[in-house]
């Protein structure tokens, strides 16, 4: 998954940063306003993580211009502001989220993963599909209980897969949500991930297929979620 | 706690007591006068009436009478019958007639003259039971008579009346007294009773006045009560009170709108600097989180790294919190005279290299009276302030006036973007023109820092925007306004 982080604070922005990424985040991080809105407008995030004191366009404008435009990814809106007024002002304008500073990390993870279970329409952190399950919190696919063992880019492709089962995803696609813009992405990347994931998921059958000249699809119909 | 009822009623019962104490012992003091006097004419009238009766009788041959005065009376002379004793007797002492229960033990003086009978009569009061009167006439002639009469009185209109001989008789009245004592008695009840009644009504009329009077102070004190930490918008001086307290009222509605924005003014500041030290302290929080999950070496020498120096933002802004609380520690050193334009020649120092260009216009008898530390800081924050917010390559003007014993620092410089809305907002703690809390140097409380430190020295910072030119001055209160002006009073 994919994260904007909008965030004037160099020390907050990049400790942030680094903790999504140790997290298995894709992170692209901006200190103002204005770059945010172009990032966000060019790039497709899973999520975005904005303040609302921000140089040059403040927060809550850019969320405006954001919906205003259609662009209905999920806003969480991390700010220093604790008043009633602002969180309602903040939900109000567009925001799916607001978390007040000083936060704790795991509460912004769960916040994080709460946001992208609902864009995604599910209602916990399992996603089974075939015999695997796929725990949205841990980040961890696993087969009658046993863990599998993914790297963190393969474990990034068939999150993305299974967080849009039943959905043919392009490799345009897979590498924009998996891949951070300061990541050098080689042109057979996402086609040895899927090697290596078919390879680890020989035993369950063939859960990820290719649509010739589409891109990747798992699940069928769609995907099945149970209690972890 | 003293009552204001109480405290007013004693002073008012005793006022009001002893005056009518006084006009009743005058009025009792006239009306015994008055009964006494009443009381004795009336005695009067009575023994001229039993003087008049005193008759100088010719002989009388035929019936053996040896003549003389005689008190031509025939009735009883006791004192049931006539209401009063009587005696009538010659100078000599020989009795002529007598009531007989006449008071023997009863010493008279006896008149020293005759008293003419309009003329004024003295009374005695010979003992407290008896009063008295004696008068020493001359006995009347009966007309007509063979015996001329040696002297005859006149009437007003000169016709003769009464003639009287040379025969002197001695009339004594006395009366029981008793009746004019009881009279006087019943005069000093009424009276009393009537003062007492007087005081009691006015203790009365005094205590239900008194907080009749005072239910309006009551009522302020009810209205005061309901003014709330929410709902500090009541107006007292709206209420219908006495013309007494309206000033009160007055004076109270301004105390609750000077704290209302002492309280609002707290309120912004413990708000600023809460929000202020949200984003440090959410830092030092991402900074153990994240470096306690994954503990690397080189991610745990980093993190600790950097939270010192988020302890270290954060002491500074303390520092800067608690010079805005607290002024300038004046227990540090003693205040004395500081010349100005050597202070801003070592502040201008620090600016050599920047790429403004800072003009002095000092006058070298500028001077403050303070603790130079604080004249220090207070030029630091000023010249700060305007070479940090003016635009590259512009022009800082800084200028030292004179006035009295006392100075006016002026700087001045380009601050396109500042409206003259944002002068009412300048030297509000943490106000910066930009939001965003990502310039960690200005945290917008150096003209704060510099108003709380002129506080103490007597000193009045002011903003004004002319032209796009920014000037904050400093001086001495009295400085004179322009528009788009805005005073240490109106901000914050």
């Amino acid at each position: 998954m994919r994260v904007l982080i909008i965030e004037d604070a160099p020390r907050l922005r990049e400790t942030l940063t680094d903790g999504l990424r140790e997290s298995g985040y894709a992170v692209d991080a901006v200190d103002n306003g204005r770059q945010g809105l172009v990032h966000a407008r060019t790039t497709e995030y899973d999520v975005i993580v904005l303040d609302l004191m921000l140089p040059s366009v403040d927060g809550l404008t850019l969320l405006r211009e954001l919906r205003a435009s259609g662009d209905d990814t999920p806003v969480l809106i991390l700010s220093a502001r604790d008043r009633t007024e602002h969180r309602v002002e903040g939900l109000r304008a567009g925001a799916d989220d607001y978390v007040v500073k000083p936060f704790a990390f795991a509460e912004l993870l769960a916040r994080l993963e709460a946001l992208c279970r609902r864009s995604k329409g599910l209602t916990n952190n399992a996603v089974r599909i075939g015999g695997v399950v796929f725990d949205l919190g841990s980040k961890l696919f696993t087969v009658g209980g046993a863990e599998l063992g993914f790297t963190p880019r393969e474990g990034a492709v068939l999150e993305h897969l299974f967080l849009n089962a039943g959905r043919v995803v392009s490799r345009t696609e897979l590498e924009e949500h998996i891949y951070s813009e300061d990541r050098q992405v080689w042109s057979n990347t996402i086609d040895s991930a899927i090697a290596a994931i078919r390879r680890k998921l020989a035993d369950a059958g063939e859960l990820v297929r290719t649509r010739r000249g589409l891109g990747y699809q798992v699940g069928k119909p769609a995907r099945d979620t149970v209690q972890p | 706690m003293t009552s204001l009822r109480r405290a007013l009623l004693a002073p008012i019962v005793a006022g009001v007591g002893v005056t009518i104490l006084l006009a009743l012992s005058g009025a009792y003091l006239f009306a015994t006068l008055r009964l006494g006097e009443q009381f004795d004419r009336s005695l009067v009238e009575r023994a001229r009436t039993f003087a008049s009766l005193v008759i100088d009788e010719p002989p009388d041959p035929g019936e053996g009478e040896p003549g003389g005065v005689v008190f031509d009376y025939d009735g009883p002379m006791d004192g049931e019958a006539l209401g009063l004793l009587a005696r009538i007797s010659r100078p000599n002492g020989d009795i002529r007639a007598a009531s007989p229960d006449w008071p023997t033990e009863l010493r008279l003086r006896r008149p020293e003259s005759l008293a003419s009978p309009a003329a004024p009569v003295g009374v005695r009061v010979d003992d407290e039971r008896w009063r008295a009167v004696a008068l020493l006439v001359r006995a009347r002639v009966e007309p007509p008579d063979e015996t001329p009469a040696r002297e005859v009185d006149q009437d007003e209109d000169g016709a003769e009346a009464v003639a009287y001989s040379d025969e002197r008789a001695l009339v004594e009245i006395v009366m029981d007294a008793d009746p004019l004592r009881a009279a006087r008695f019943a005069v000093a009840a009424a009276l009393g009773l009537g003062g007492l009644l007087a005081v009691v009504g006015t203790a009365l009329a005094t205590w239900w006045g008194v907080g009749r009077g005072l239910a309006p102070v009551r009522e302020l004190s009810t209205s005061v009560d309901r003014v709330g930490d929410t709902d500090q918008s009541v107006a007292l001086a709206d209420g219908e009170y006495p013309e007494e307290l309206a000033p009160v009222a007055q004076a109270v509605d301004r105390l609750i709108d000077r704290l209302s924005q002492a309280v609002e003014r707290e309120r912004r500041f413990t708000d600023a600097a809460a929000h202020e030290l949200r984003t440090p302290i959410a830092e030092l929080r991402m900074l153990t989180e994240v470096a306690q999950r994954w503990p690397e070496p080189e991610r745990l020498r980093r993190s600790i790294g950097e939270a010192r120096l988020v302890a270290e933002e954060m002491e500074s802004l303390l520092e800067a919190l608690l010079a805005i609380a607290r002024g300038f520690d004046t227990a540090q050193c003693e205040a004395e005279r500081v010349p100005l334009l050597p202070v801003v020649q070592t502040v201008a120092g620090f600016y050599e290299d920047s790429d403004r260009t800072l003009v002095i216009d000092g006058d070298p008898r500028a001077a403050w009276h303070g603790q130079r530390g604080a004249v220090l800081a207070i030029v630091r924050n000023l010249l700060a302030n305007a070479v940090d917010h003016s635009s590259p390559g512009s022009k800082v003007e800084v200028e030292l006036r004179r006035v009295g014993d006392s100075a006016i620092f002026a700087v001045r410089n380009q601050a396109a973007t500042l409206s003259r809305d944002d002068l009412s907002l300048l030297f509000e703690p943490f106000w910066r023109k930009e939001a965003s809390r990502s310039d960690r140097c200005h945290r917008g409380l150096g003209l704060a820092i510099v108003q709380a430190l002129c506080a103490p020295m007597g000193l009045n910072p002011r903003a004004t925007l002319e032209g796009g030119v920014l000037t904050v001055q400093v001086g001495p209160g009295g400085i004179a306004r322009g528009q788009g002006t805005a005073t240490l009073g109106e901000v914050g």
